[in-house]
């Protein structure tokens, strides 16, 4: 008997090229398709926003007609919620949640790449939509009816799209549950596992259970407007505010779908950077769990004006402001772990920090439209839009993008220009609040959301939240530009990037291995787990 | 994972691929999520939206067959017995799938190293131009172990050496 050792190339089997990506079966390929789609996704639906802020600079109608607007805040939306934020959710769940539980890859790997392949035809389909006649759906991203029937040829393909991204979304959400479950480390206990990848399982079962509610809805309303039903029509004996009913009940789960990732971001980011274990890890579980279940019985809350029993409106308004309570709990310990932590204020903690203030005050924001009698005054107004907006941009999006800096190093196996990145958060940091802090003095003086024009008193505010659109979009483009160069280059980063990291992935080098986990999960290391204070 | 059993005639190794989820785990999950995505189903098919009813059914479907795919790929297993004449490679999800035998003393273990570190180490079993990759859900230090073992395992005096 002997042991031979061979050079073995594994390119003939292995594609390259635009192939390779094509193909790919492989968690790091699909996670960097991901977030690169959504980058680009970020930048399609940011220049919409654009084309908004630009047509409210000003009273009067400058740039567009009152449609194309309508289309122009409808894509927005859509191409925000489906195109660019849970993408980049999922392609940061790609790319670290194996590592994270110690797999060599994705449990389901072909379906891993189907998912992501999805995407593009989806949201190439939906774009193309502006190009038929009658123009792209202007229902906004809720797609209420009657109003989004009134879409011409452009409906189906709608609606098709939205089955499209449903699809993607579950496989992907499939995947995420069949990898945290069955390949965790030896030794790697549910409560041991990182708060990203926690907070990942219950995005993943969240996403299992709504999105059936989102199909059934639009395909209703197919078949209301081609086959004859009546769903929702009152003439055949409907009723359109059911579609509400069903759409939230999908729609609010769904905004906790794009959040609690970001809760696990920061959760991992804050103890590296305030080197000390995150405060309370057990309670940010409960409290992550707490909010997922109470998003499928607070669904009402967006249509307080349409006319429901008093009974209803305060058991809806109650269990909204229910969820300040674990809310709560989870910025208690995000500051409780930086307090008399060894802080310091690398681009990834900046973020997060960032992210801790402006989405609290989305949260304020948010116990406040949960009062119904102050809902009143505040529904259709552009408070609602700021709010969602703190949520959204100065909640997930800076989450990503804390996300982005704090994992960059080891995705490409080189640090970023930390002067830069810090310029760019500067940059949009200031241009989100003078972006979005005007708009709560506008919905509150009364302005209506989705309107192309608006009385000359709105004037000065729009203007200002204009000016610091154009200010976050070009900030953007900087952020595109550090990203380039530590792809192509820089100073090597350390197997380690971060002196306070813990966890599996950090032990892989920078960057790691086709296959991760070239060494096996130390147990020990598992066990002497960095996010448990107890 | 590795397991050796150790016996006077023979000596198995078994290779198993790590699996965290136990089988009541997995139907603990999946009649949870069943009836988590089931109850709101129901309800708004009473109300007369059953288009949800039958997404939902679809979708819990496709989450089942998933799981039973990933239950059925746990059940991976290479067994390796090695007897005074012959080494002998059995593979199979459940049940025994491939069979090779090759001869022990003409047995070769090949470690095929990729070009490129984008890529793990293969391990092989080759004799008389017939090849047999083991190993392929082992981590690169279990390999390792692994080339080390069978190594000491089937070469000469291999059998009186304790593991």
């Amino acid at each position: 008997m002997s042991t031979a050792t061979v050079a073995h190339e594994h390119h003939a089997e292995h594609p390259s090229g635009i192939w390779r990506w094509i193909t790919t079966t492989n968690h790091k390929d699909i996670g960097t398709l991901y977030l690169v789609f959504s980058l680009i996704m970020f930048f399609i639906g940011g220049a919409f926003a654009m084309l908004i802020r630009a047509e409210l600079f000003e009273p009067g109608m400058q740039l567009m007609d009152p449609l194309f607007f309508n289309e122009m805040t409808t894509l927005h939306g859509l191409i925000m919620i489906f195109g660019a934020i849970m993408p980049a959710f999922v392609g940061l769940a790609n790319w670290m949640i194996p590592m994270m539980v110690g797999a060599p890859d994705m449990a389901l790997p072909r379906m891993n790449n189907w998912s992501f392949w999805i995407l593009p035809f989806a949201m190439l389909l939906l774009l193309s939509t502006m190009f038929m006649p009658g123009g792209g759906p202007a229902g906004g991203w809720t797609m209420y009816p009657p109003l989004m029937l009134q879409t011409g040829v452009a409906f189906p393909f709608v609606i098709f799209a939205v089955h499209m991204l449903g699809i993607s979304s579950v496989m992907g959400a499939i995947n995420v549950i069949a990898t945290i479950l069955n390949l965790r480390a030896p030794g790697m206990s549910l409560m041991k596992m990182p708060l990203f990848v926690w907070s990942w399982l219950i995005t993943a079962y969240l996403l299992i259970a709504v999105m059936p509610v989102l199909a059934g809805a639009v395909t209703m309303m197919l078949t209301d407007k081609y086959f004859g039903t009546s769903f929702f029509n009152a003439a055949g004996g409907g009723d359109p505010v059911l579609y509400q009913h069903v759409f939230w009940f999908f729609g609010h789960p769904e905004v906790y779908i794009m959040i609690l990732p970001a809760f696990g971001i920061i959760s991992e980011i804050i103890p590296t950077f305030a080197r000390k274990p995150l405060f309370g890890y057990s309670s940010m579980v409960y409290a992550i769990s707490s909010i997922a279940f109470l998003s499928f019985i607070v669904w009402a809350h967006h249509m307080f004006t349409v006319g429901m029993p008093l009974t209803a409106q305060l058991f809806f308004m109650f269990t909204t402001m229910l969820i300040a309570v674990p809310t709560g709990v989870k910025v208690f310990n995000w500051v409780a772990t930086m307090w008399r932590g060894s802080l310091s204020f690398e681009t990834p903690m900046l973020f997060a920090i960032a992210f801790v203030i402006l989405f609290t005050i989305g949260g304020f924001s948010g116990v406040m439209l949960a009062l119904v009698p102050a809902d009143y005054q505040y529904h259709q107004t552009y408070f609602v839009v700021a709010h969602f907006h703190y949520v959204l941009v100065t909640g997930a999006a800076f989450a990503i993008m804390g996300a982005v800096y704090y994992w960059l190093p080891k995705w490409t196996g080189h640090m970023y220009n930390e002067t830069l990145a810090k310029w760019h958060f500067w940059l949009t940091a200031i241009s989100a609040n003078v972006l979005y802090f005007p708009m709560h003095f506008l919905g509150l003086a009364g302005m209506p959301r989705r309107i192309p024009d608006y009385p000359v008193q709105f004037t000065d505010l729009n203007m200002l939240a204009s000016i610091g659109g154009f200010a976050f979009g070009l900030a953007q483009l900087l952020f595109v530009f550090v990203i380039f160069q530590c792809v192509r280059g820089g100073k090597k980063a350390e197997a380690r990037a971060w002196e306070g990291a813990h966890g599996l992935e950090w032990t892989l080098p920078s960057p790691p291995p086709y296959h991760s986990f070239t060494e096996p999960p130390a147990a020990q290391l598992i066990w002497a787990h960095p996010y448990r204070d107890d | 994972m590795l397991a050796v059993e150790p016996d006077a005639a023979t000596r198995r190794i078994v290779i198993v691929p790590n699996r965290s989820l136990s089988v009541m785990g997995l139907w603990g999950f999946y009649f949870s999520i069943v009836m988590v995505t089931l109850a709101p189903a129901m309800w708004f098919t009473l109300q007369g939206f059953w288009p949800v009813l039958a997404y939902a059914v679809v979708e819990l479907l496709l989450l089942g067959l998933c799981l039973y795919q990933c239950w059925r790929h746990g059940r991976y297993a290479e067994v390796i017995t090695v007897t005074g004449e012959r080494v002998i490679v059995d593979k199979g999800e459940g049940r025994r799938t491939q069979h090779q035998e090759f001869s022990r003393y003409w047995a070769q273990l090949v470690v095929k190293v990729p070009a490129t570190r984008l890529h793990p180490r293969q391990l092989f079993i080759r004799s008389h131009g017939r090849e047999c990759e083991i190993g392929r859900c082992l981590t690169e230090a279990d390999r390792e172990k692994f080339e080390r073992r069978f190594a000491q395992l089937i070469g000469p005096g291999g059998m009186a050496d304790p593991m």
